[in-house]
């Protein structure tokens, strides 16, 4: 029972996504299925058994602002 | 890390270890410079942490 959810992160550069990138990624097979990051809209969305909540925090880790948008 | 709002990401969260007093992180030599008080900090743990936000932190500094 996954859900994918969807939030806005700050992302300037290849180096912003590729932070986000890597602390999802650590949590692949663990809670996160899967994951898609666009740096012109500025949007990730996450695949997986984890909370909105649980998400927002392993992103936010990168220091980088974000918001949760919505679960799909 | 590449870009100057990675820089304030960084900078920001760092700084916000315990025992950490000082965070300047210089985007063109790719390097950062830490005060830190021995006693509850250790480069180690700021390498780590950094590692944890996603930004690579190699070890030869
Ligand atoms: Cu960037
Ligand atoms: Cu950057």
């Amino acid at each position: 029972m996954s859900s994918t959810h969807i939030f806005n992160v700050e992302m300037t550069c290849e180096g912003c996504s590729g932070a986000v990138e890597r602390v999802l990624g650590r949590l692949k097979g663990q809670g996160v299925e899967d994951f898609s990051i666009s740096l012109p809209e500025q949007k990730v969305s996450v695949r997986s058994s984890l909370s909105a909540d649980q998400l927002l925090e392993v992103i936010k880790k990168t220091g980088k602002k974000t918001t949760y948008v919505a679960t799909e | 890390m590449t870009c100057q709002s990675c820089v304030r990401s960084i900078e920001g969260s760092v700084s916000e270890l315990p025992g950490v007093e000082y965070v300047k992180v210089e985007l063109s030599e790719h390097a950062g410079y830490f005060r830190y008080d021995p006693r509850v900090c250790s480069v180690e743990a700021i390498r780590s942490h950094i590692e944890d936000m996603g930004f690579e932190a190699p070890n030869d500094s």
